[in-house]
This record gives C-alpha cells, structure tokens and sequence, in this order.
C-alpha cells in the first residue's frame, strides 16, 4: 500500500525536477528544437546554415561573374557596424537610426548631383577652367557631374570635407567630389612633383585612401597640362 | 513517509535551486570575459595572429565571404604594427610609433604618414573614426576595452564548453546594441580569446566579421625598429580621404 504512493511521489518530483530544467532552457532558447538545440545557454543550433548545403545548386538569377566588392559592415570588423564612435550597452550613440541606407545615400549624391550638372554638360566649364586657373575647383566640380553617370556604381563615396596626411603637390581640395574604386579607362600616366597624376580623357586622377583601400580622386592637370 | 518527505522535498528544492545554476551561468560568462578583456586591456606587450574572414552582401543580394591574416605586435603605450596578407595576396599594413601613424600598401606602393603623437588608443580611435580607415577588432586591442563592454557583460551568456583548435574554451555570446559577439576563450591559463564571431544584426543580410587567433605572444620582439617605416625605392606619398562630418562613406565597388 505504501509502493504506490511512493512511486506517485516520485512521478511527482520528477516532473517537479523536469519544469525547473525545462523551464530554464526553455526561456532562452527561442523555439529551438528540443533536446537537439539544449546545449547549456539554450541557444538553438538548427537553421538555414547550420545544414551547410548548397542548397538546389542553381545560381541565382544576376549572379556576378566578377567584381564583387569586398566593403560592408562586416569587413570594417568593428563591434558595432560602421559606428566609430559607438560603444556596447544602453545609453550609446549608437543605433538602427544611424545604419546607413546606402540606397538612400546614393540617391541622394545623385540628385545632388544632378542638380549641379550643368545644362550643357559642362563643356563651357571646361573651357573656362583652361581660361581661368582661378576657377578650376568649379570646374573639377563639375568634372565630377559629368562623369558622375558613368561612375556612380563604382565611387568609395563622397569625401566631405578632410585630406589627412602631407599635401602631395597634388590639388587634392577639401571639397565634396567623389572618388572611385576604378577609372573607367586605361589612363595615361604623368609623374609630377612626386606625384602619379592619371588621365581619363579631359579628367585627372590621382591615387588616395579612402576607408582603407586605394582609390582614385579627381584632381586638378597638374602643372603644364 | 518520511522518505516520501524527503522525496517530495528534493523535488522542491531541486526547483528551487536550478535556476541559480542557470545564472550562475550568465555570471560565469560575464565573468570569463571580464578577465579576457582586463587581462588584454592590462597587457604591456601583445602579439597575435588572426585568420579573419567577413561577409559582404552584394548588389545582387549574393552574400560573399574575403578574408586576410592580420598580425598584430603592440607594444604599450605608445607603438603597433599590424601587417595583412589578404586571401589574394595583397599585402599592406599599418604603423605607428608614437609620433606617427603610417598606412602602407606594397603591392599598390603607396602609403600615407599622418602625425599623431600619443597612444596607441588614441592614435587608433583617429585612424579608424576620424579618418574613416578600416582597423578590424579595433576595439579588442584598446586599453578601454572593459569600459567599452561593461554595459554588455549584464546580457552575457555562455553558450557551452567547446573547443576550438584542440583548446578547451567557454563560448560566450554577448549583444551589443548593433551587433552580436561570441567569443571563445580559453577554460584554462590566460584567458586569451581563441576565436570571435561579430553579427551586424542591423545592417542587410547580417554579416559577420569572424577571426580565429593563434600565437598568442605576451612578449614579442618588439624594437623600436619595428614600428618605424621605411618607404620602399619608388614607392609613393598620398594623402587619406576623411570621413569629414561623420557620415560613412558609401562603400560600394562595380
């Protein structure tokens, strides 16, 4: 009479025994999968990548033959996304608000410059920068409007404002003009002073770094050309 | 009965007592990366090789992995180097030796010389956010790494006891307020991590930065030589686009 009791007693405290485990993986486990996802901080370990396939093995419509950029978030390797300033914890500065749309942004330098572009293409600018070296930063504007169609998809971004380092003879202004990862000719090349000045047609280049990469910044001729 | 009432008694205080453990266990994460970030930010002298890989989302939706091995050599306060070998063979790297920081690339043969007397930290913080250069795990190699993350240690768990390359390690995740980090660190000796996993939750396709650490050295070679640039024969000066007003630069590439 006692035996069965008892044992109901130990059912008892077994479930007893069995919500308090379960309860304490349950709560930080997030759905996961049962006994395959109970490792000790309930985290769960199933998901698309945790099978590795290669999934249907057909590429994906527009797939890249080559060109992929290698800039992101993830490549700057911070601990909080392209926030430099940013900290861990509550009370930072650092949020989903400051994420960078990079749609938006593009959107953005394109109206911009559109709005800059000049009705006729900026051939009269042309010609008045050979006619007035005073201009010339004008005129190096507008060469970043003329070229700014063909070069959208390929510019590390718009310098705002700060060259770091020794001036390099180069008239490399603080002036909000795009730099690119790559011209969009075989240019021709001109040392001067020390510096490598590269041409694309009417435009000139000269190399900077820009987020930790090498790239191209529109430039002044340099001196005799 | 009375074993009846012990039986009934173990139940209850087995239910009392296990989710103490289960805190237990967030403490003991808190607690192993506390030392792990006070027993970095204390070092005098650091060396260290990191196998880095990092996702980039594409135009295209196609999420893409490159990848670089850094090694770092800091000699506190006031010295690093840290040379990168990408996968594709590009090698560049960064220096500074109390007066000045210099970026270099040899296979473009550029490098650019900003002055910035003073420390490390400092000279660092300037680099990576004033100037907008990339400097992965910035912040892991920064004297003020356990103010940095003292906020986050609260919300820090562990995950399980792995190993990772043959060492016993407690993997320990913790969230910031934009990214996720997991680290691996050691379940004996120095409590030096043996790999991170950073997610950028917030940003399209979650990327993760990873880095697997090996040869740790707590007293490298570390000459005043070794901090000190010499350009190449040939190789040019040039100057370093900023970030300016703080706005990220859009980093996109055809």
């Amino acid at each position: 009479m006692i035996r069965a009791p008892r044992r109901m007693m130990v059912g008892v405290a077994a479930v007893l025994v069995a919500a308090a485990v379960g309860g304490g993986i349950a709560r930080g486990r997030g759905g996961g999968g049962g006994a395959r996802g109970g490792a000790r901080g309930g985290f769960n370990r199933t998901g698309a990548a945790a099978g590795g396939s290669f999934g249907q093995g057909r590429p994906a419509r527009g797939v890249e033959r080559g060109g992929f950029s290698n800039r992101g978030p993830a490549a700057v390797g911070d601990f909080a996304g392209q926030q430099p300033s940013g900290g861990f914890g509550g009370g930072g500065n650092v949020g989903g608000g400051q994420q960078i749309d990079r749609s938006e942004v593009a959107q953005r330098q394109r109206e911009r410059f559109g709005r800059l572009g000049p009705p006729d293409g900026g051939a009269a600018q042309r010609q008045d920068r050979q006619d007035n070296a005073t201009h010339r930063r004008e005129d190096w504007q507008d060469y970043a409007d003329d070229h700014w169609d063909e070069h959208h998809d390929d510019h590390p971004g718009v310098a705002a404002g700060v060259v770091a380092g020794a001036a390099v003879g180069a008239a490399v202004a603080a002036a909000t003009t795009p730099a690119y990862w790559t011209l969009s000719c075989v240019p021709t090349t001109v040392v001067v002073g020390g510096t490598t000045y590269y041409q694309c047609g009417s435009a000139w280049y000269v190399r900077v770094y820009s987020g930790g990469d090498v790239a191209y910044f529109m430039t002044n001729p340099p001196a005799g050309y | 009965m009375r074993g009846i009432r012990r039986i009934i008694l173990a139940g209850v205080l087995a239910g009392v007592v296990l989710p103490p453990v289960a805190r237990g266990d967030e403490n003991r994460a808190a607690a192993r990366i506390e030392a792990m970030v006070n027993f970095l930010a204390k070092a005098p002298r650091l060396g260290v090789i990191a196998d880095c890989s990092y996702d980039v989302l594409q135009d295209s939706g196609q999420k893409i992995e490159f990848g670089e091995r850094r090694e770092l050599t800091l000699r506190r306060p006031d010295r690093a180097r840290i040379d990168v070998t990408r996968r594709d063979g590009a090698r560049r790297g960064l220096l500074f030796d109390g007066q000045q920081l210099t970026a270099f690339d040899l296979d473009e043969k550029v490098y650019a010389t900003i002055p910035k007397p003073g420390t490390v930290d400092a000279a660092f913080a300037y680099f990576a956010g004033d100037l907008a250069m990339r400097l992965p795990l910035r912040e892991l190699f920064a004297s003020d790494l356990p103010q940095e993350l003292k906020d986050a240690l609260g919300a820090a768990r562990l995950v399980g006891e792995e190993k990772v390359d043959g060492i016993a390690t407690d993997h320990v995740a913790f969230r910031g307020d934009t990214a996720d980090v997991q680290l691996w660190i050691p379940r004996d000796g120095d409590p030096l991590p043996q790999r991170i996993v950073i997610t950028y939750r917030l940003s399209a396709g979650m990327p993760q930065f990873e880095a697997d650490f090996s040869g740790w050295n707590l007293k490298p070679e570390a000459p005043d030589s070794l901090f000190t640039f010499n350009p190449a024969a040939g190789a040019e000066q040039i100057p370093i686009l900023g970030a300016g007003s703080g706005t990220p630069p859009e980093q996109k590439k055809k």
